[in-house]
């Protein structure tokens, strides 16, 4: 428990998550791209 | 009338005038060859645009005045329930959206129903089902912008200190005036504009609460107050069941991807933009804007004896922020509904004057200026029939209709729109799937104590079981068109929008 409620809990830990993995699918999805680029 | 209220006729005016001018710029796009232009935005919108306009027309007037007032009543389940709508928008946009682009692309689709019609046959059976998916969407959608035409008068006329049908009509009035100038670009770049107030409101609202009470000094007096307002034995208002609150994912996720209102934005993306690069700014809009029903949570902690749940935001904006704060927030606020609105006008009148006139009159053969003319025609018809309802309508009708028309018209398009994608059915199926969703979904919110959430959801369950098995029944009556991605056929008896307009 982050603060001993466990609706908040969910609510940070799901915010935390979904910025995490929205950042990491872009950068992996923009490094794709690029190296695709420079081999073409 | 004092300062401020001429400070608050100022802020509206000249909100009115900027929405206006976006929309006379915007109409440039509209000019473009085809329908296309006033239907998808000529197929214009950048990442951020697109995101904006993504995230404006699913975080309603709701998330700003409905939701702080279940989470006053409710407590902090609210806030978690709430915020399912953004990572549900960052999964339809990552994953969904690019196939329903490509498909529709490659079919020449302008709007959803006609994207369902072009995607399972052709002929009369294929014009039948975008007339029926266009009928339907019509008469609920057209409920629930009523409801927004009401909610948005309502705050109107308590901000400015005039009457409801004098608020409404002159919002509802420039909301018509720069969808009809600028279609689906205006609503666009309008709802972006909006998007970026809200995202400021909610910021402001966020340094002021937790300046004024920190976030373990909030959790400990809602504690004190009860502590079922932060850890509930269910998840009322969503359902017994604790877990009932996670359904809001799946309900959410299936509101984005498959609603006429939020998938005709997918179309409307510039071919080259890369979901990727919408998602980026879905995402930190959509937590941003999640946040806002905290302030019920902290009405709750500093004012618990407030009677009505309901007026959280009201009082909240009276009572805690300076005249001047509060009224550019209450201009937020009204964004974030009209941002809503024009949306829904914009994909009603598309419904009316692109999919039912293709629908009656497939070869009519109109020019591309009596084209435009009907499409702007059908925003003034349709809006002014919204206002007209929200003034005469009864009001009881209004509060529960508009969450009818959303969830029931989830039930009716996720076959044809959404199970599509995974397997592909025919037309009877998709007319057999869009008949029992809407026979289910709006049984079980009419007829039984299912909430909004879960009502919605057994219609998608059984909309989709009936668009399979329909479909596997008459194939051999009616088989499977080819893959539109793979073939780019032209699809023979419905004509594409790009020739029939173009």
């Amino acid at each position: 428990m982050l603060i001993n409620a466990w609706t908040l809990d969910w609510f940070l830990i799901l915010n935390a998550a979904l910025l995490t993995l929205t950042a990491v699918s872009y950068g992996w999805r923009e490094l794709r791209a690029n190296s695709s680029t420079s081999v073409n | 009338m004092d300062t401020y209220d001429w400070l608050n006729w100022g802020l509206l005016l000249g909100s009115f005038a900027v929405l206006i001018y976006i929309g006379y710029a915007s109409s440039r796009t509209v000019k473009s060859d085809d329908a296309a232009g006033f239907l998808v935005a000529g197929r214009s919108l950048g990442p951020f645009v697109g995101a904006g306009t993504i995230v404006a027309t699913g975080f309603s007037g709701w998330g700003f005045m409905g939701s702080p007032g279940v989470a006053f009543e409710f407590g902090a389940i609210e806030i978690l329930g709430n915020f399912f709508f953004a990572p549900a928008m960052v999964i339809a946009v990552l994953y969904f959206a690019s196939f329903l682009r490509k498909q529709a692309d490659s079919l020449g689709s302008c709007t959803i129903p006609q994207y369902i019609a072009q995607l399972h046959g052709s002929g009369p059976l294929s014009r039948l089902v975008q007339g029926v998916a266009a009928l339907i969407s019509i008469v609920l959608l057209l409920v629930f912008l009523t409801s927004q035409i009401k909610a948005v008068g309502l705050l109107g006329a308590s901000w400015l200190g005039i009457d409801l049908g004098s608020s409404a009509t002159m919002m509802i009035g420039v909301i018509i005036l720069y969808t009809m100038l600028g279609g689906l670009a205006a609503v666009a770049w309008t709802d972006t504009l909006m998007v970026c107030g809200m995202a400021v409101g909610a910021v402001v609202m966020m340094v002021q609460m937790f300046t004024d009470l920190s976030p373990a000094e909030l959790v400990a007096r809602l504690d004190a107050i009860d502590p079922a307002l932060l850890n509930p034995s269910s998840a009322q208002p969503y359902g017994e069941n604790k877990s009932s609150v996670f359904l809001v994912l799946p309900y959410a996720f299936l509101f984005t991807a498959v609603l006429p209102y939020m998938a005709v934005r997918f179309l409307a993306l510039k071919p080259g933009v890369k979901f990727h690069q919408v998602a980026i700014w879905v995402a930190p809009l959509g937590c941003l804007l999640s946040l806002v029903p905290i302030v019920g949570l902290y009405v709750r902690a500093k004012h618990p004896e407030l009677a009505q749940a309901d007026q959280a935001m009201p009082y909240y904006l009276s009572h805690y922020l300076h005249p001047i704060l509060g009224g550019i927030i209450t201009l937020f606020i009204l964004f974030a509904m009209k941002s809503t609105a024009n949306s829904l006008l914009h994909t009603i009148s598309s419904a009316a004057s692109h999919d039912l006139r293709l629908a009656l009159f497939p070869n009519s053969g109109a020019s591309n200026e009596r084209v435009l003319w009907i499409n702007r025609s059908a925003v003034a018809l349709l809006g002014i029939t919204g206002l007209v309802m929200m003034l005469f309508a009864p009001p009881f009708m209004l509060s529960w209709l508009g969450i009818l028309g959303t969830g029931t018209l989830l039930a009716v398009l996720i076959g044809p729109v959404f199970i599509s994608s995974i397997w592909r059915g025919n037309s009877y199926g998709a007319l057999a799937a869009m008949f029992s969703g809407l026979i289910t979904s709006g049984g079980c919110l009419l007829f039984t104590d299912l909430g909004w959430v879960e009502g919605p959801l057994i219609g998608c369950a059984v909309s989709s079981f009936m668009y399979v098995a329909v479909s596997q029944l008459t194939f051999s009556r009616s088989p499977r068109t080819q893959s539109a991605g793979l073939s780019r056929q032209k699809p023979q008896g419905q004509p594409q929008s790009r020739v029939s307009h173009g």
